[in-house]
């Protein structure tokens, strides 16, 4: 039996082996995002007026042209929509986008049914409302190929588009834009980001390696943070292109727990912690809460970050989400304040929230201070 | 002597009611689920939609669509399902003399979620999601996990308590490699693995619907033929039981691997449901007693009937959002369970 066991446990661990390398070899080769999503969409003939475009799980998907009705299964959408001016167009919301309009920040939205959640969404529903596209996320909640099915006898399209990839997010808007047929508004949109981008790119592409900062990045959870490898959740690019450098490149788990020993192995100049709310707080006393208990741990105390007192609490509001466009305007703020005295983050945000989203200007999203 | 084949057929009649009464509430049930739903369908516009298919009938595309793409394979996997559960897990405590077995105590969920999250991490690079390479790879992992076990407590001559503990065993064993695993997907791969295990009715469609009636109508008769061999098995040990005729190492064999057979095929399509294959064999049994030529089909019913309700109460409560099954089916399941556990005073078991 005992034979016959380890026989068996042999044949498992192979397997696991076998799966782990493969899917590691890939994890070395992280696709570029040309390769992973193509800006260019090419028109199909005239006749029922469709065109195809290449989504971020990489499919080519046919839409009517120019969309008029959109499902949205994240509320991501719904805020790109409200950029380029189409968050009319949205005919049925997720749960995730409801608690968002519950809460006041999409009032456009107010009467669009629910069709269900992200990861079970009632197609049934979708179908009623009548759509010509549902856009939804490529890596979360069933595929999109498998919505794709479910809605292909009613003829509606299902295109993948994440908006939270600070290396994609420009080609995912004009996608989002072509498909609208607003492609002018959503170049200047693309470009209100990509300048500001492309100014901390120049500044810090001259730092040498050994002096761009390390940056330790913690989610909600005690020492839980990202890996670097992979498709990715968007957090390890963000510090990258604020030329940070993250501590996990070569991890391809997107959220996983770290070993405190290794943090402080690592020794970060720069330790971030993400954390919801924001727009709807008043104070920071919540964000100093969360910033006292990083600073009296005790195996960071000799840190760098720690003992220099370069440890921050940023809001998701500026960096999680839709909202990771933002990351890399505040962390290369948190990261190297004398190169970027001139840009003012908090200024960057309220022009977006009044010009693209039409919301004021109000909330907390760094502690401790960053900016006049 | 009448009066004890009076009193006989008297019992018989019982379950022969009970059968007759299931079938009708599952009907009327399955008719209720297919009428209702997201989208606002009268009953009368979903019987045109059906009528549709066969007759010349009028009826819009979008309501026939959403009948025959969207509601109808939903139900009717739901009918199979909750059947092949039921059956299963009925036979796993008959052959093992165990109420606490279902298939999903044999390892069986585990090993196929192994199968599918290996099939996801190396297919998902390069044949799209792989739907085909998943389904079977849960598969090969769900038989491979059930030999293994049975195999194991052959070696120890095959006692009921040597299957249950290299199932448990096995199941930590598969738990503990798709954990590992997921730590080593990239996000999007994750993803794929959490939502397979999710056990959900939406991904039923008539393809998966044919495999699995299929595979439910090749076992039902078998396992059925086995009911008067299940019944000695049940009442006394082995050695009785072989006093009496039966090969007790041949019936619980192959009972065995056609419930592991029936279980597989339907997780594959479904996800993980629980529960039902536990709880509806003994709500069952609690009612018409443990006589196998009864308990077996009458077991289909309740399953069916568990699956069916708790989708539809998941799709309606909350329109439109529908809830987990695996949610709902505790929230019916274990108030009636519980009742049953309370006021039946008799040793239901035997």
């Amino acid at each position: 039996m005992r034979k016959m066991w380890r026989h068996f446990g042999a044949i498992i661990l192979i397997t696991v082996l076998l799966a782990t390398s493969i899917s590691g070899c890939t994890g070395m080769q992280p696709e570029t995002p040309s390769e992973k999503i193509t800006p260019t969409p090419t028109p199909t003939p005239e006749v029922v007026k469709k065109v195809t475009v290449q989504d971020s799980a990489g499919r080519y998907v046919e839409v009517p042209y120019p969309v008029k009705r959109i499902v949205i299964l994240w509320d991501n959408p719904a805020e790109e929509l409200r950029a380029l001016g189409a968050v009319n167009k949205i005919v049925g919301i997720d749960t995730e986008t409801k608690k968002k309009v519950d809460d006041g920040l999409f009032p456009e939205l107010a009467d669009v049914p629910v069709v269900g959640s992200w990861d079970e969404p009632n197609y049934e529903k979708i179908a009623e409302v009548k759509p010509d596209v549902v856009i939804m996320l490529s890596t979360y909640g069933p595929s999109p190929d498998e919505v794709q099915k479910r809605l292909e006898p009613f003829g509606i399209a299902v295109v993948a588009l994440d908006f939270y990839r600070v290396e994609v997010w420009d080609r995912e808007v004009k996608t989002l834009g072509f498909m609208l047929g607003c492609e002018e508004r959503a170049d200047e949109y693309i470009n209100f980001f990509k300048e500001k981008w492309s100014l901390i790119k120049e500044r810090v592409k001259d730092i040498p390696d050994e002096e761009r900062k390390k940056v330790y990045f913690e989610g909600g959870d005690k020492y839980k943070t990202y890996g670097g490898a992979d498709y990715g959740c968007g957090i390890p690019g963000m510090i990258r292109a604020a030329g940070g450098i993250d501590l996990f490149p070569e991890i391809s788990a997107y959220y996983f727990e770290v070993d405190p020993e290794e943090i402080a192995e690592k020794n970060p100049d720069v330790i971030i912690k993400g954390t919801p709310g924001g727009y709807f707080l008043d104070n920071s006393s919540k964000f100093e809460g969360l910033w006292k208990e990083i600073m009296s741990r005790l195996e960071l105390a000799n840190t760098t970050a720690v003992k220099n007192g370069d440890v921050y609490i940023i809001s998701w509001d500026v960096a999680g989400g839709a909202r990771k466009k933002f990351g890399p305007i505040f962390l290369a703020k948190i990261l190297y304040p004398e190169k970027f005295e001139d840009l003012d983050p908090y200024a960057v945000l309220k022009e977006y929230l009044e010009k693209y989203q039409g919301l004021k200007y109000q909330g907390v999203y760094v502690y401790q201070p960053i900016s006049q | 002597m009448s009066r004890i084949y009076e009193a006989y057929s008297s019992f018989i009649a019982r379950k022969i009611l009970f059968l007759i009464f299931g079938s009708t509430v599952l009907i009327a049930l399955v008719i209720f689920a297919t009428s209702v739903g997201a989208a606002n369908l009268s009953m009368l516009d979903v019987f045109s939609a059906i009528a549709a298919r066969f007759f010349s009938v009028k009826t819009d595309f979008f309501k026939y669509a959403v009948v025959w793409h969207l509601r109808l394979p939903r139900v009717i996997m739901g009918v199979v399902a909750g059947a092949g559960l039921a059956l299963s897990g009925a036979v796993m405590q008959g052959i093992t003399r165990n109420p606490l077995v279902s298939p999903f105590t044999i390892g069986v969920s585990s090993a196929a979620a192994f199968g599918a999250s290996v099939a996801i991490m190396i297919g998902v690079g390069f044949i799209g999601t792989g739907t085909l390479l998943i389904i079977t790879n849960a598969f090969i992992l769900a038989l491979v996990c059930t030999f293994t076990v049975f195999g194991l407590a052959r070696l120890r001559g095959t006692s009921p308590e040597t299957l249950i503990l290299a199932g448990i065993a096995l199941s930590y064993f598969f738990s503990a490699l798709t954990a590992i695993l997921q730590f080593f997907a990239s996000e999007e791969e994750l993803m794929m693995m959490v939502h397979w295990t999710f056990g959900s009715l939406t991904r039923a469609n008539w393809e998966a619907i044919l495999i699995v009636t299929a595979v439910f109508i090749i076992t039902l008769p078998v396992l059925m033929r086995f009911s008067w061999d299940l019944n000695a098995m049940v009442l006394a040990d082995d050695e009785t039981a072989k006093s009496l005729g039966v090969n007790t190492t041949f019936v619980r064999t192959v009972s065995l691997i056609l419930s592991a057979f029936i279980t597989a095929t339907i997780i594959c399509f479904t996800g993980i449901i629980g529960f039902v294959g536990l709880v509806a064999p003994h709500l069952t049994r609690f009612v018409i007693g443990g006589d196998h030529r009864f308990l077996l089909p009458a077991s289909c019913i309740s399953g069916a009937i568990l699956i069916i309700a708790a989708d539809t109460v998941g799709r309606t409560i909350l329109p439109p959002i529908i809830l987990p099954i695996g949610i709902v089916i505790s929230f019916i399941g274990v108030p009636m369970f519980i009742y049953l556990l309370m006021t039946r005073k008799e040793e239901y078991w035997r």
